[in-house]
């Protein structure tokens, strides 16, 4: 480890609509390191995926553009890179797996056509021997060699997800970006597929990018967590720092969310209020409607991003010199 | 598969016997009689009487429907009133020109209705995509037979006019597949226009969907994306509108020939009908409709060999013919 795969600096990525426009992705700053995981963790609609497809370069335009930022792999500003390059790395060096299997299989075509694909496009090799390497990859998550020949509708849900893991592994990619892998699989499923998940990661010593909004599953998998915002990074953090240390009271909310099965609970213990509409973003700290600590400074600017410790910073101007209670 | 082919061809019994039901009754209802027309305005009251007993047209209309019915099934359409040859050799000499005729005019429908659809669908709201509507506007709203003098006008009367000689010739069938042109041009301009509109709604359809970011996410160029992995999604619908209208080309078909003078089926049905000649109508209606359905069964066929899921529905299908099951 140690070496960054993956730097993300000052990204936007807008939706023009005619409604305004709206920053689904407002200026976020993330770095991976080789064979690390980085949890990406948010309400619906924070901008999460908006997030990965912006890695992907998948935004869709219209109405979608990514309007600033770097994003830098392998030491290469990925943002300067032409389609065709970027196609290049699409599917081979960094991949993605998207949230809802039953529909990201093309329904006409067999599985070994779908898998064996990606293995012509990009490993320049012809149709026997990516036959044979479409075979390794099903066993390696577990589905028979002849189910192959089938067609997306004769799998279910989990085997499905199993199938498009191995797409997005065929080619043994640096990065894979998980969408909400497991959102739309049912519970015992959910722990097969990251078990599946796990054991490549380690066997293919990528990295990650798992976007979820389930605190547990990070707390299995990840080593870092950023913590997302309406188009905000708020926290980002090692799993330890910010699971022993939530410090963006949005964070402290959402752990505090979380029913503690030792006690009797009544009554679960929300973050009071919605997030906001995306095109009316309220002015200074987008959280600053809902925060318990807020204060007049938050309706101003969105405030900087202090370092709490050098694997751990947050965006709240509670830890501003100065101007928070604490300062560090 | 070929016991749903089966199947289908066990269907083919009611529904002949419902069309010709229908076709027999409208002719029955249809004033004037064919013994009269058989045997002229000369004719006497007695003579006439004669002739009707001779054809059985003084039996209840059961049975003369009974006795039609028994004859369509061993090959036996009637004969023509004025000529007393047999209406199914009549027709089968100039049906193939019309399936050449129609055949064509879908070969134009669905190459340029299926390219341009694409390519709108690809483009919305571009001009291309603009002008492909306009067009697809006036090829639904103009009559064909309008078309078909326009076309003559311009490819016929003024390009020899400007020339010396023309271009396409406007009527018969002696120049081959010159001759084929301006009628096929004329057929197929309706059907292109609706078989483009249904492809590029089916085509924005299908490039919302997931498996289409899963193909992108690939890498996959976008010509792959489009060609491979949506149309094929997309053409499901589309055979459905290109079966329909092919049936409405045979139709179709009847102006188009008169417009041209193109020796077809269309056109000896259109002569009978002004000659009076109840018993080519009849028949060469009912040979139509049997035409008709024969396409309607490759359209279904056709499903099966583009979506896997409807073959295994196919396949699935058990015989639910009650005195079919039995026997086996």
């Amino acid at each position: 480890m140690g070496n960054k795969l993956l730097e993300i600096k000052g990204l936007k990525v807008h939706y023009i609509t005619e409604d305004g426009t709206v920053p689904a992705v407002d200026g976020i700053d993330m770095e991976i390191e080789e064979g690390e995981t980085l949890g990406l963790v948010g309400e619906t609609g924070a901008g999460k995926t908006t997030t990965a497809l912006g890695i992907m370069n998948l935004v869709p335009d219209p109405p979608g553009k990514i309007v600033d930022g770097e994003i830098i792999f392998n030491g290469e500003n990925l943002r300067t890179k032409s389609r065709e390059a970027y196609r290049q790395i699409r599917g081979n060096k960094i991949s993605m797996i998207f949230q809802d299997p039953m529909t990201s299989l093309n329904p006409v075509y067999t599985v070994f056509d779908q898998l064996t694909e990606v293995i012509k496009l990009h490993q320049k090799v012809g149709s026997g021997e990516a036959l044979e390497r479409a075979k390794e990859m099903l066993a390696k998550v577990g589905i028979p060699q002849e189910r192959g020949e089938e067609y997306p509708h004769q799998f279910s849900g989990g085997m499905k997800q199993r199938v498009l893991i191995a797409i997005a592994l065929a080619c043994n990619p640096a990065l894979l970006i998980a969408d909400e892998p497991t959102t739309a699989l049912d519970v015992t499923i959910q722990a097969q597929v990251l078990e599946v998940m796990k054991d490549l990661k380690k066997q293919f010593k990528m990295a990650m990018i798992l976007i979820t909004h389930d605190l547990g599953v990070v707390s299995e998998i990840c080593e870092k967590v950023a913590i997302m915002y309406a188009g905000k990074i708020v926290e980002f953090a090692d799993l330890e720092s910010l699971f022993t240390n939530p410090s963006h009271p949005y964070t402290v909310g959402l752990f505090n969310s979380i029913p503690d099965p030792e006690e009797d609970v009544t009554e679960l213990t929300p973050i009071k209020g919605l997030i906001p509409e995306p095109t009316e973003l309220p002015p200074g700290c987008v959280f600053n409607p809902r925060c318990p600590d807020v204060m007049d400074i938050c309706k101003g600017e969105f405030p900087e991003t202090v370092e709490l410790s050098p694997t751990h910073r947050v965006a709240c101007y509670k830890y501003h010199k100065g101007i928070g209670g604490e300062n560090k | 598969m070929h016991r749903y082919i089966i199947k289908r061809l066990i269907y083919f019994i009611p529904v002949l016997i419902g069309v010709s039901l229908i076709v027999f009754t409208i002719m029955y209802l249809t004033p004037g009689c064919p013994a009269t027309i058989r045997l002229g305005d000369q004719a006497t009251t007695e003579q006439i009487e004669r002739m009707r007993e001779l054809m059985g047209l003084n039996r209840p209309f059961l049975v003369q429907f009974g006795s039609y019915l028994w004859g369509v099934v061993q090959g036996d359409f009637g004969r023509s009133l004025h000529t007393n040859r047999p209406v199914l050799g009549e027709m089968l000499i100039r049906f193939p020109n019309t399936m050449m005729l129609a055949a064509a005019g879908m070969a134009i429908a669905v190459v340029i209705g299926i390219l341009v659809g694409v390519l709108s669908s690809v483009k919305q709201y571009s001009f291309a995509d603009t002008i492909a509507m306009l067009f697809a506007l006036v090829g639904i709203s103009v009559p064909n037979f309008w078309f078909g003098m326009m076309a003559i006008l311009v490819f016929a009367v003024w390009w020899s006019g400007a020339f010396g000689y023309s271009l396409f010739p406007s009527s018969g069938f002696d120049d081959g597949i010159r001759s084929l042109f301006l009628p096929a041009l004329t057929l197929g301009t309706s059907s292109a226009a609706i078989v483009l509109r249904m492809t590029r709604s089916s085509m924005l359809e299908v490039l919302r969907q997931d498996y289409i970011r899963t193909a992108r996410a690939k890498g996959l160029k976008e010509r792959v994306v489009v060609f491979k992995h949506a149309l094929k999604n997309a053409l499901i619908p589309v055979i459905t509108v290109v079966g329909l209208q092919f049936g409405f080309l045979l139709g179709g078909a009847v102006f188009t020939e008169t417009v041209f003078s193109f020796p077809g089926s269309g056109r000896f049905i259109v002569e009978a009908i002004r000659s009076r000649d109840l018993m080519v109508v009849q028949g060469g209606v009912l040979f139509l409709a049997i035409a008709f359905s024969f396409i309607n069964l490759l359209v279904d066929i056709l499903y099966g060999v583009i979506d896997p899921r409807i073959r295994t529905q196919y396949k699935a299908q058990r015989w639910n013919i009650p005195w079919l099951r039995r026997g086996k």
